[in-house]
């Protein structure tokens, strides 16, 4: 565990009969940081969540926060958790100032930050109307309001842009920034992809059950960069590219060049004379091909 | 913590609609019964006098609050698990469905004390219910009805002076309320295992309906099996009303009743503390 990894999974297994939900799960979350929990639907970022949120009991694996085994202090752990869990779900025929009563007394915090939280996410005049009346998105920043009422230190969002429309989007996005600047830990679980380049400083992608990539967001931007060429004379291709100072090389194997260069493929196919065979060149892959 | 939990969930069946169905289902059918007893007061007379006036020689009338309200118990017993149960029905399996236990159960708090919560709910709620089905009936039968001795049918035709009547009355709602929170507690333990809340009352009525049948059918083997059954004591209201009253019988009646209640109640906090919420 590193010095700033707030949370630590080490190997978590969930099984939904023979249907494997979490395959062997390892991953960190570093403090201060919005981290994005990726992958297409199906692919574990729920259950993660709930196995984090307590709702799923049965599981092998070990989840350290702070260092202590989660297992073994859970009342701590949730105490300084926040938890979004999927679409946001509250006692409709209550009002929202009376949804967050219910939770206020059971997380011992004041009943003054019920106020406070509300006007965080913009309901403070419609506290007293009923839930049932509220909108979608209404419901989604109360469910921000229900997941931020005992102050805690990390927030778990489970898909909270989920449902949204553009504008929706935006103001959550906003509020997930404001948040982490109030110096929240965020892990934001999501399968849109303009969420993660806008809000996240980590990602790790999820695909039916198994960790596949696990990287800072600037990592991944750098290697956004890197181009793969393939061909027969793979040395003359490196000797036309380094000599225009648009690329750099990162290796050469045989007939494979790495470069790194923020051209596209089509302006490096432009820069090599017609007489030298390229094979093949390709971007290394990046979000959206992991996510396919 | 758990009076916070308590006071929770008392917030949440109050502002419910449901909650007061059983209510005013009571409110509305008592008077009725009572207004028709008192219209049919004269033939009910002749049936009892009709089958004793070879023996008995009668003055005055049998027909008063007392007799309404045994009959009024007599006819609605059977049917109190129906509206005892309206609220156990609910009360777990209505947030899995709702999805609402994904706010309350990430919190930090025992998921037993969420239960117990919701356990003292459920029997408050069939106590006060119990309570106010016998008081209310008393007190319409009464006010409409007037006092007198009660005549019921033990061996003959018993009966029991005015001053005893209210007692034997609180009698009976002690021991039709210990046969309710058991069938309350068996709908309770089947909202933990189901996701709907009509499931549990289905199989709790079900439940209630097969053990009435075998308390009745005069079969050898269900006779030996019914005295360990919690249906079997539906109708031992009853005995609050004979004389001497069977107390041998009401603790064989409490005895039942709490072990079906503990069976119920350990497979209840069993399932709901190891489950995965995943809807």
């Amino acid at each position: 565990m590193k010095n700033n990894d707030l949370i630590k999974l080490n190997h978590v297994i969930k099984t939904f009969g023979k249907t494997r939900a979490l395959d062997n799960v390892s991953f960190s979350i570093p403090e201060n940081s919005i981290f994005g929990l990726l992958g297409p639907n199906g692919s574990g970022k729920s259950t993660l969540m709930r196995i984090l949120s307590g709702l799923i009991i049965n599981w092998k694996g070990e989840i350290f926060f702070k260092n202590k085994n989660v297992t073994l202090n859970q009342k701590y752990f949730l105490q300084q958790c926040g938890f979004l869990i999927e679409n946001p779900t509250f006692y409709e025929y209550l009002s929202a100032h009376q949804n967050l009563s219910l939770l206020a007394r059971i997380s011992n915090c004041s009943p003054n930050s019920i106020d406070k939280v509300l006007a965080d996410v913009n309901l403070i005049e419609d506290a007293h109307r009923k839930v049932g009346d509220y909108s979608y998105g209404m419901k989604q920043r109360l469910g921000i309001a229900q997941a931020i009422l005992h102050d805690p230190d990390i927030l778990f969002l489970d898909e909270p842009n989920n449902g949204l429309d553009p504008l929706g989007i935006k103001e959550m996005n906003k509020t997930i920034l404001g948040l982490h600047k109030k110096g929240k830990t965020i892990c934001v679980s999501t399968h849109i992809l303009n969420d993660v380049e806008e809000l996240c400083s980590d990602i790790i992608i999820l695909k039916e059950g198994k960790l596949i990539l696990n990287i800072s967001m600037e990592d991944l931007l750098d290697k956004s960069r890197v181009i793969v060429i393939k061909g027969k004379d793979a040395r003359l291709i490196e000797k036309y590219l380094t000599q225009s100072n648009t690329c750099k090389l990162i290796s050469l194997e045989h007939e494979k060049l790495v470069i790194k260069t923020n051209l596209d493929i089509h302006s490096i196919s432009q820069l090599l004379p017609k007489k030298i065979s390229v094979r093949s060149i390709a971007k290394e892959p990046n979000l959206t091909d992991l996510f396919k | 913590m758990i009076k916070f939990l308590v006071y929770n969930e008392f917030q949440k069946i109050i502002y419910r609609k449901r909650t007061y169905i059983g209510f005013i289902l009571i409110g509305i059918l008592i008077p009725f019964i009572v207004g028709a007893i008192d219209n049919g007061g004269n033939m009910l007379e002749k049936t009892i006098y009709g089958q004793l006036s070879d023996s008995f020689f009668f003055v005055g009338s049998l027909i008063n609050g007392y007799l309404a309200t045994y009959i009024i118990i007599a006819v609605l017993i059977t049917h109190m698990p129906f509206l005892s149960t309206i609220v156990a029905a609910d009360i777990v399996s209505g947030e899995y469905s709702k999805g609402t236990f994904r706010l309350y159960l990430s919190r930090p708090i025992p998921r037993s004390k969420i239960l117990l919560s919701k356990l003292i709910i459920v029997y408050g709620y069939t106590i006060i219910l119990m309570g106010f089905f016998i008081s209310y009936a008393l007190l319409i039968s009464i006010i409409w009805l007037g006092t007198g001795e009660l005549a019921v049918f033990h061996m003959g035709l018993l009966f029991l002076s005015e001053d005893d009547a209210l007692i034997r009355f609180f009698i009976a709602f002690l021991t039709s309320t210990v046969v309710m929170l058991t069938v309350s507690s068996l709908c309770f333990f089947i909202s933990t295992i189901s996701k709907n809340s009509v499931t549990p009352i289905i199989i709790t009525i079900s439940t209630v309906f097969v053990g009435t049948a075998i308390s009745i059918i005069p079969i050898e083997f269900f006779e030996i099996l019914n005295p360990y059954l919690f249906t079997g004591y539906i109708n031992s209201y009853l005995s609050a009303f004979h004389d001497p009253i069977p107390f041998d019988t009401i603790i064989r009646l409490i005895a039942v009743c709490f072990i079906w209640t503990v069976i119920f109640l350990g497979l209840a906090f069993n399932h709901f503390i190891k489950k995965d919420i995943t809807d």
